[in-house]
């Protein structure tokens, strides 16, 4: 391509962008109804019966293929003579028949009746759901009667009594299904085993435009789900518009809820223009979708609720599930195109849905997503769990439902506590659909941990792992962070080391980068601020970053430097956007605070701080942690190592090998001297309880390294041992570092009388024992089990002995009774 | 008649009413000891489960007050007696339940000994046999609890009475319209107590029809009585199926309801036929864990053991004899107790092969037993009534085994039936104490989660002591839910965590947060920052 033709496609290009973004901005509120795009061509217009009607055939392309293949048959109500056999004002939508045959192969793929009930307008959708038989009719004077017994897949009323008005289209339309469609949000999958067109109505859709401008404000959709999934499924699917934005719809026939496939059930990308709703696979003549008429995800200013309990007109609703998920114009360019999406899941207390109703109080699930780029992807969520009561009221018409209301949530949101918060920063991948979904609160972390039924917030290895839920990794391209224990509003901040956007107080975080190699984030000292970044790639340590009391610890494999620096942890500290001003103040922060150096280059975060520094080359540091005041690390001097001068650690003179580096506002540096451990285990006494079988017991093992290494990954074992029989009381991971004694705590039950022996040890990672110690136990024979305290406690003193007479007398009266028989049976035998 | 005569008469007229008088101290007795064994202190999950029933029905004055009450699906009939006597006496539902409910059991030896004396064709056979069902420990147990089946039971003996009755008077016309009538009304009555049991009944009706059929077409010369009962019996089959279609289509739907939720055909079709409801998975194997030791088992069960062999033994020879064409029945009625019999054994079978596969649940062989054995007794009593060893030694040693036997076996199966917790693992009892220690966890754990022993023993003793009032706690046993943070523990749950070999599920640091020296409550130590 030539510099000219590029300028020439170029121009074009801006031309063609510039008209198409004109004629976006110039479509009318109202949207041309009449005006069907679908061509057809009349080929006969003949009377039909004695009532004044007429029969039209039409040669059509109703999948836009490009030929008028397909027959469209009209048999127009009685008295219609006369008026003009043009396509589309042959179109009669009050009292009709309309007969599509698709291919013109005379097999009927679908029928629609109109026709008018009291003020009404009604039409009438009968497909042929792939058979072709399944349509067979016959005409008799104007009157369509078919020959099967069949029930119509949908009906659509218009209580208003009109479709149309000239370009105007009516959304105010009652719509009853009966089949299975997509006609809500993931249900033909999951009703695929119980619905079909019957004549039972599965779906009740209501569709209204309050101000009747052509854009409908709200699509309330109902799932009558069959008994056995009474409780497990959706059964409110309500969305509204809230800036009364919707994409005004361009029809494909006169009829404008009609046409081809086209989004299904829902689209999810901002558009200017809707398509029709009801969709019909021409192939198999198959209604096969009533999609949104109100867009839940592809618009910038709506809201939508999905809910178990279904929500009712008249009446008080208390929504749950997502109630609401909520959209946002935050760049407040109106381009359709969210830059917020914030999700609200809702139980109230003891829910049933919600581990078995067996949780008293209310959980709230949030995932908080927002765009902060305006390029069309998301970049930064945050995951919250807690435990927010809903006491706020929305009204749309007659409906009431206890939601926050959509223009409050954003800030209902963030002037919240919540105890437990994720954060997630989309670094390398660009993140569409309902928001970032990775490490949302996890099922475990909300059902298990949150609720209190584990002591542990990572389900147990052998559970099925849910890799966009699980805090122990995160997918490539993401950067995530979190604090199980948050306990209070959300906080943002950017940090001045690595100049990203984090979560206050975050207790560790990950950023996979590209599967290959990870930044890991770690806040060893409990502050608010990250201050440990260790680069790692193929699994193994790079360089890493200290942060503490003042000074910067850098380490790479043969390098160690530290820097005396005066900073704050974070260059700015505020909360997530909320509102366009927010947004905004976010964007220009973040653009002042954009690095120049690489986000894996630890050295070059060190080196943008100016300070008294000290290099060491040929050394390496590991195992940094704080220590009392100040802080800890393993210092390896390899050969040839020096010490620059003015060295504060006065390593001159040292020889190489490892050392333990402290810092308590001066630095001390000492030989390094292996792990060095020794464990207890003793009998803690319990007011009232001594051994016995089946009575817990309370052991105190203590476990102390006066080693100056720490040890880690270690494991704790402890067996109670009797006879030949062996039983594990506990098996945990434990850390015993230098010089910080270790307490744990151990119960457990002698299960039979005798002497036993309980032992604990260390183990090291290959399940070599590194130290161990015993304790006997003598459990004697208890008495709880005896067949006296059993007769004792289930009959009274008083009783027992009446109760002996009782049974001895009815085994004497059914011995009676039978001798009795007996012997008259002799009497009876005499002669 | 001579005065030899009267005098035997009148012989055997008292010694009839002494039998029956026994006959009926015996149930009694039965019902005694069941309630002073455990001091009116006793509970089970059935009995809870009815109770919550019938305490719908006395709050809403409704059969079927709707979903958010609990219902007895398969029937109202119970529930409604119970509203009934409980209005009529002042006795509150608890003590109904608890008291009244097991001497309720009484009653059964009325139809019952009816029934008999027309199934074996003497008072004596009737009196034998009844002896003989009330020592049957699977029948005793299901009679003593609250629940309906010994009102299922004794109205289909009552129908086979009327039945029996209504086929020997049709001579007379208005007997035999009453009788028939009669017999549709029990029949309905049955199908209101309990439709599947109802369904199985009248299932076996129609295979009763099957067997005698096959047999008089066996006959030199049928009778022309096998017609007239095979057209009978068709009729009543036919007739009970659509009352009990009626019943569950149209009168009572929580009926329909349950039977909707069996999810295949299969499921549907076995639970008509063999009268379960219910669908679970433990076979046979649980006998281990409910004894104290197999023997045991072995030994309260004789008396089921004992009727099993001697009935089938009976049963077999009658049949194949009749096959052979040997002499026939001598009566219809003695036809219709071997083809009832027959009968129900198909249905104890099947039940046992389902039971086993573990297809549809495993308790049939419970369920149908006592059907079973309601019929198995006359069959073998009428051998005895007809067995006389010409030898006078052996009778009067045949005649003292029978007499000492059945007492032992009377002991034993009450032992069996009231589940005794020196020999069973499944204990009933509960201690006052740890009553008070749920009164207070009502109070103090509101909507938390307590864990109340390795069964539903304490749940089941709460729910029928206050009469199925709502806990406003999530009661916890066997497993520890995971939410479940506080523990009762009492002096029977360290007898029974002994008794099972099953740890006591509370740490040695757990808070002790309520001690009245009979039970305790343990709160389990927060790990995190999220366990109360």
């Amino acid at each position: 391509m030539n510099i000219r033709t590029a300028i020439n496609s170029g121009t074009i290009s801006l031309l063609a962008l510039m008209l198409a973004w004109g004629f976006a901005l110039c479509i009318p509120a109202r949207a041309a109804a009449a005006d069907a795009p679908i061509p057809c061509q009349v080929t006969s217009d003949t009377p039909f019966g004695s009532e004044g009607r007429r029969q039209m055939q039409l040669n059509c392309d109703l999948a836009e293929r490009g030929a008028l293949d397909d027959r469209l048959t009209i048999i127009t109500g009685s008295g219609s003579a006369g008026s003009p056999a043009t396509w589309p004002a042959v179109a009669d939508l009050d009292d009709a028949v309309w007969i599509f045959d698709y291919q013109g192969n005379s097999t009927v793929e679908l029928i629609v009746t109109f026709h008018r009930t009291g003020s009404a307008l009604v039409a009438e959708l009968y497909d042929a759901q792939q058979d072709p038989n399944r349509l067979n009719y016959t005409l008799n004077d104007g009157e369509v009667t078919f020959n099967n017994q069949l029930s119509p897949t949908m009906r659509v009323t218009a209580p208003g009594g009109w479709w149309t008005r000239g370009e105007l289209i009516n959304f105010n339309l009652d719509i009853s299904v009966d089949g299975l469609l997509d006609a809500a949000f993931d249900m033909r999958s999951r009703l695929r085993k119980y619905v079909k067109t019957d004549g039972i109505v599965d779906f009740v859709i209501r569709i209204r435009d309050t101000n009747e401008n052509g854009r409908p404000d709200y699509d309330w959709r109902t799932v009558n789900p069959p008994v056995e999934e009474l409780r497990a499924l959706q059964r409110t699917f309500f969305t509204v518009n809230a800036k009364d934005n919707e994409a005004p719809l361009v029809p494909a026939l006169p009829w404008p809820y009609l046409g081809k496939e086209t989004y299904g059930y829902l689209t999810a990308s901002a558009h200017n223009t809707s398509q029709p709703p009801i969709q019909v696979n021409w192939d198999t003549g198959t209604i096969t979708a009533v999609g949104e008429f109100v867009t839940s995800r592809g618009n910038d200013a709506q809201w939508f609720v999905y809910s178990f309990e279904e929500v009712k007109e008249g009446q008080m609703n208390w929504p749950n599930f997502e109630s609401p998920f909520a959209w946002y114009d935050l760049a407040e360019d109106q381009d359709r195109q969210p830059e917020l999406a914030v999700r609200l899941g809702y139980h109230w207390a003891d829910d049933v849905l919600f581990v078995k109703g067996q949780y008293p109080r209310p959980i709230n699930f949030v995932r908080y997503s927002w765009d902060q780029d305006n390029n069309g992807y998301w970049d930064y969520k945050l995951g919250l769990l807690g435990s927010h009561e809903v006491t706020s009221t929305v009204a749309v018409d007659n409906v009431r439902m206890g939601i926050v209301p959509y223009e409050q949530l954003p800030q209902w949101v963030i002037e919240r506590s919540w105890p437990v918060a994720t954060f997630v920063a989309a670094e390398g991948v660009r993140a569409r659909g309902e928001g970032i979904y990775e490490w949302d609160p996890s099922s475990w972390l909300t059902e298990q941990y949150y609720t209190g039924r584990s002591d542990s917030p990572f389900p147990p290895p052998e559970s099925p792992s849910d890799d966009k839920r699980n805090l122990r990794v995160i997918p490539a391209g993401f950067r995530g962070e979190y604090q199980l224990d948050l306990g209070g509003k959300l906080w943002l901040y950017i940090s001045a080391i690595d100049h990203k956007l984090h979560l206050l107080r975050a207790q560790e975080g990950v950023w996979n980068i590209d599967e290959h190699s990870t930044m890991r984030y770690a806040n060893p000292d409990g502050d608010p601020y990250l201050d440990q970044w260790r680069y790692i790639v193929g699994g193994e340590l790079q360089s890493e970053l200290n942060l503490s009391n003042g000074y910067l610890v850098y380490s790479a494999r043969d390098e160690v430097s530290i820097k005396r620096v005066q900073v704050s942890p974070a260059s700015a500290q505020l909360q997530p956007p909320h509102g366009h001003a927010e947004w905004l103040a976010l964007g220009e922060k973040l653009a002042s605070e954009r690095p120049a150096f690489k986000p894996t280059d630890l050295r070059a975060m060190l080196e943008q701080f100016a300070g008294p520094s000290w290099h060491f080359p040929n050394a390496s540091a590991r195992d940094f942690r704080p220590d009392g005041n100040g802080f800890r690390f393993v210092l390896e001097l390899q050969p040839g190592f020096h010490a620059s001068d003015s060295d504060p650690l006065n390593l001159a003179g040292l020889e190489a090998g490892p050392y333990v580096v402290t810092f308590d506002g001066s630095f001390h540096v000492r030989p390094l001297t292996p792990p060095a451990l020794s464990l207890a285990l003793t009998l803690q006494p319990l007011e009232g309880a001594g051994s016995a079988v089946n009575a817990p017991l309370l052991m105190h093992a203590h476990a102390i390294n006066t080693g100056l290494e720490d040890a880690r990954n270690l494991t704790l074992v402890a067996e109670a041992h009797h006879g030949e029989k062996s039983i594990e009381i506990t098996r945990q991971s434990v850390d015993v570092l230098s010089q910080n004694p270790v307490d744990i705590d151990l119960t457990w039950q002698p299960t039979v009388a005798g002497t036993w022996l309980v032992e604990v040890r260390l183990e090291d990672q290959t399940g070599y024992g590194k130290t161990n110690a015993t304790l006997p136990i003598e459990a004697p024979v208890s008495e709880e089990g005896s067949q006296q305290t059993i007769l004792s406690a289930s009959t009274g003193h008083g009783q027992r002995l009446v109760a002996y007479l009782v049974l001895v007398a009815l085994a004497l009266s059914a011995g009676l009774a039978v001798r009795l028989n007996r012997a008259r049976a002799e009497v009876e035998a005499e002669p | 008649m001579n005065k030899t005569g009267h005098a035997t008469h009148d012989h055997t007229t008292s010694s009839e009413r002494s039998e029956l008088m026994l006959l009926v101290l015996l149930a009694g007795l039965i019902a005694v000891y069941m309630i002073i064994r455990y001091g009116g202190h006793w509970g089970e999950n059935d009995t809870a489960t009815f109770t919550r029933a019938i305490r719908s029905v006395a709050d809403t004055g409704m059969l079927s007050p709707g979903p958010d009450y609990g219902v007895y699906t398969n029937g109202y009939n119970y529930s409604a007696l119970v509203v009934f006597l409980m209005n009529l006496c002042g006795l509150t539902l608890a003590d109904l339940q608890l008291y009244v409910a097991p001497l309720l059991m009484v009653w059964l030896v009325f139809p019952a000994w009816l029934a008999y004396r027309e199934l074996t064709g003497t008072a004596r056979g009737a009196s034998l046999a009844t002896v003989i069902i009330l020592t049957q420990p699977e029948l005793l147990f299901v009679l003593l609890r609250g629940t309906h089946e010994k009102f299922t039971r004794g109205l289909m003996l009552l129908c086979l009475y009327l039945l029996m009755r209504s086929l020997r008077s049709r001579q007379a016309p208005a007997y035999f319209a009453g009788y028939v009538l009669a017999f549709y009304l029990v029949g309905y009555a049955l199908i209101t107590s309990n439709n599947l049991m109802a369904m199985s009944f009248t299932i076996a009706t129609g295979t009763a029809l099957g067997f005698v059929w096959v047999i008089s077409r066996r006959q030199v010369s049928p009778s022309q009585s096998a017609g007239i009962t095979i057209r009978r019996l068709g009729y009543i089959t036919t007739t009970l199926s659509i009352l009990s279609f009626v019943f569950l289509f149209y009168i009572y739907t929580p009926a329909l309801g349950g039977f909707l939720l069996l999810k295949t055909m299969w499921e549907q079709t076995s639970s008509l036929v063999l009268d379960t409801g219910t669908a679970a998975s433990n076979p046979y194997a649980v006998v281990n864990s409910l004894w104290i030791h197999p023997l045991v088992y072995v030994v309260l069960s004789l008396a089921n053991w004992l009727l099993l062999i001697a009935s089938a033994t009976v049963w077999i020879v009658q049949g194949l004899n009749w096959w052979r064409r040997r002499p026939g029945p001598q009566t219809i009625n003695e036809l219709l107790l071997w083809a009832y019999y027959g009968a129900f054994a198909v249905q104890c079978a099947v039940s046992i092969v389902v039971d086993v596969s573990g297809a549809l649940a495993s308790n049939l062989q419970l369920r149908v037993f006592p059907s079973f054995a309601l019929l198995a007794a006359p069959l073998v009593a009428k051998y005895l009534v007809d067995a006389r060893p010409k030898s006078m030694r052996l009778r009067r040693i045949g005649n003292a085994a029978l007499w000492l036997g059945l007492g032992v076996l009377a002991l034993l199966s009450t032992l069996k039936a009231t589940s005794d917790p020196l020999l069973s693992n499944k204990w009933f009892f509960y201690t006052p104490g740890e009553m008070r220690a749920l009164d207070w966890a009502e109070v103090a754990l509101q909507q938390q989660g307590l864990w109340l022993e390795y069964d539903e023993r304490l749940f089941a003793a709460e729910r029928i002591r206050n009469g199925a009032s709502a806990l406003d706690m999530y009661p916890d046993w066997g497993e520890v839910d995971p939410g479940t943070q506080d523990f009762l523990i009492s002096g029977v749950t360290h007898s029974r965590s002994v008794r099972l070999a099953q740890p006591l599920p509370i740490e040695a640091d757990s808070f002790l947060t309520y001690d009245n020296g009979q039970a305790q409550i343990y709160h389990r130590r927060p790990r995190t920052p999220y366990q109360p």
